[in-house]
């Protein structure tokens, strides 16, 4: 008997259809899954997403890689994502550095968070994180289109009390 | 029709979710579109330096980014383990930096100001170097112009051996040390005689002992018999009549003489030779007096920590100058070799002192600062200040 298939639809209407294990990279998936079988899934479903086919797909692309690499479980112990290895493969590099302009690679990192795709996620904030080190405060705002909403008097205030670390 | 049912939980499952997300996942065309929560993982990767920038973005950015800043650090080279669940409430300011285990913060800890300039580490944000010195050297040396380096503090562990012989090699840029603070423990008392010449114009000498076992004060003591020391403060040394015989004599300029042990009491008799001297003052000022009534309690509290902490306790200081009058300064020094399971009844008391401290702390006329360390209980950056150590670090 074949597996069944998920099928993932997007909200403008394409659909993906995936095995199981590619889908439950989403825990939300997941749940929803869990939440329709409890015994598992026993025939084929559709699962409607609030996300649009051009990056739903490359969430699906994303879940295809790694659908057999078991990600190790945080670290209780550890301080915080700081202290934990860096995952970011050559692949993922590719993935969302060279493959997106930036709203895609926001749209991404918002759909992993919607869909609870923790890894994808990590990744994600790891990506725009790398793009900010090194960059001035200007640099930061050209790079990301961030207005400023400072007044100059505001600026020069915050500049003191952080002028201890420069 | 089964499909047709399931199709229909799915949708208002799906869309259960997506009612709670004040966003919308089609909307994130823009880092400024990101929730708050995606944005704290961000900057969660970032280093201080580059948080620093960040906060200046605009004001979103700032409000999150103050979160994440360290406002004050502890910076040490000390083996801990840090642990999320390792917060201590005696210590809620202050985040430890350490190579080991925050390796993305290197470029913060190469930017840091780590001349020790003391006017400057009494502001809000300073940071506490506890690094050993063999890296002082290495880092900071090279960045610190010899000329402001006058302040070094050295912590000798168990082995230094090895880092003194490294220390030699520097000699010549160590003459310009004027105040020096060494840290030291019984198991590397052989090894601090090899520091004998390396420091030339010492002024301010300071003797950390990190034991509590007998330590040959007097013998350390002697490597800094050819130096002008005018101020000397010893903290947790034994042997201490022996050293107020003897060594003392030698030091004909010292003018301030601090000891930091909560449990000592001199005898007028054992500074006979003292009198008329200022430190014949602060052999009387110790003796109980009435102003000195809050103080003595609290240190009648720190006598029964001793008392039923003592299996786990490894040492307790108390530093207090004798006079509200002349108090510039006062800390608190713990040490905990074990868990914080064996520490609560050590918490409930330092809270009491504190408390005492912040009731009375108007009169401490001249207070500039009240430090608290505690090198054992890591905090978590994320910790919210309690209230009641506010007073830390802050000129009054």
């Amino acid at each position: 008997m074949a597996r069944p298939k998920v099928t993932l639809v997007s909200s403008d209407g394409e659909t993906f259809i995936v095995e199981q294990r590619v889908a439950e990279r989403s825990i939300t998936i997941k749940s929803a899954i869990e939440f329709a079988g409890v015994d598992g899934l026993t025939a084929d479903i559709e699962i409607p997403l609030l996300i649009e086919g051009k990056v739903l797909k490359k969430v699906v692309e994303w879940c295809e890689h790694y659908k057999t690499t078991k990600f190790p479980e945080p670290d209780e112990n550890q301080v915080d994502v700081l202290s934990r290895p860096p995952v970011l493969t050559k692949w993922d590099n590719k993935f969302f550095r060279l493959c997106f302009e930036q709203d895609m690679m926001f749209e991404i990192i918002m759909a992993a968070n919607y869909l609870n795709i923790n890894q994808l996620l990590h990744v994600g904030c790891t990506t725009v994180a790398n793009m900010m080190k090194g960059n001035s405060t200007e640099q930061i705002r050209e790079l990301f289109n961030v207005p400023n909403d400072f007044t100059p008097e505001e600026e020069a205030a915050i500049k003191r009390e952080d002028r201890w670390t420069k | 029709m089964i499909f047709s049912i399931l199709y229909e939980l799915f949708r208002i499952f799906i869309e259960s979710y997506t009612t709670e997300c004040i966003y919308s996942p089609t909307r994130a065309t823009s880092l400024e579109s990101l929730p708050d929560e995606v944005l704290l993982q961000i900057i969660d990767h970032l280093n201080q330096l580059d948080v620093l920038d960040l906060s200046l973005v605009n004001s979103r950015f700032h409000s999150l980014c103050m979160n994440k800043l360290y406002k004050r650090a502890l910076y040490t080279d000390l083996p801990i383990i840090l642990h999320r669940k390792m917060n201590s409430f005696l210590y809620t300011k202050f985040t430890v930096l350490n190579t080991l285990h925050e390796p993305q913060n290197a470029k913060f800890q190469e930017a840091i100001d780590c001349s020790h300039c003391p006017v400057k580490s009494w502001k809000e944000n300073y940071v506490i170097s506890c690094k050993r010195w063999q890296s002082m050297l290495s880092e900071e040396f090279n960045q610190t112009s010899i000329q402001k380096f006058r302040m070094l503090r050295i912590c000798l562990p168990q082995g230094s051996y090895a880092y003194i012989n490294d220390l030699k090699k520097e000699v010549n840029r160590l003459h310009s040390v004027e105040k020096l603070e060494i840290c030291i423990s019984d198991e590397s008392s052989d090894d601090i005689k090899q520091l004998q010449g390396i420091f030339i114009g010492v002024h301010s000498l300071s003797l950390d002992v990190f034991t509590v076992n007998k330590f040959p004060l007097h013998e350390v003591l002697a490597l800094f018999r050819n130096e002008n020391i005018k101020e000397l403060k010893l903290s947790n040394c034994t042997y201490l009549k022996r050293f107020l015989r003897t060594s003392i004599k030698s030091m004909q300029n010292l003018e301030t003489l601090i000891i930091n042990h909560p449990l000592l009491r001199i005898q007028k008799s054992t500074l006979k030779h003292l009198y008329n001297t200022p430190l014949q003052k602060f052999c009387l000022d110790i003796e109980p007096k009435e102003s000195l009534n809050g103080l003595k309690y609290n240190i009648e509290l720190v006598k029964a920590l001793f008392k039923y902490c003592g299996s786990t306790l490894e040492l307790v200081k108390i530093n207090i100058s004798p006079l509200f009058e002349t108090t510039s300064f006062f800390s608190i020094d713990l040490f905990y070799p074990n868990g914080e399971d064996n520490c609560k009844g050590i918490k409930k008391s330092i809270k009491r002192l504190i408390s005492w401290i912040k009731d009375n702390i108007n009169r401490f006329t001249k207070l500039r600062y009240f430090t608290f360390y505690d090198y054992s209980f890591i905090i978590d950056r994320n910790v919210v200040p309690c209230q009641w150590i506010q007073i830390s670090g802050k000129e009054l």
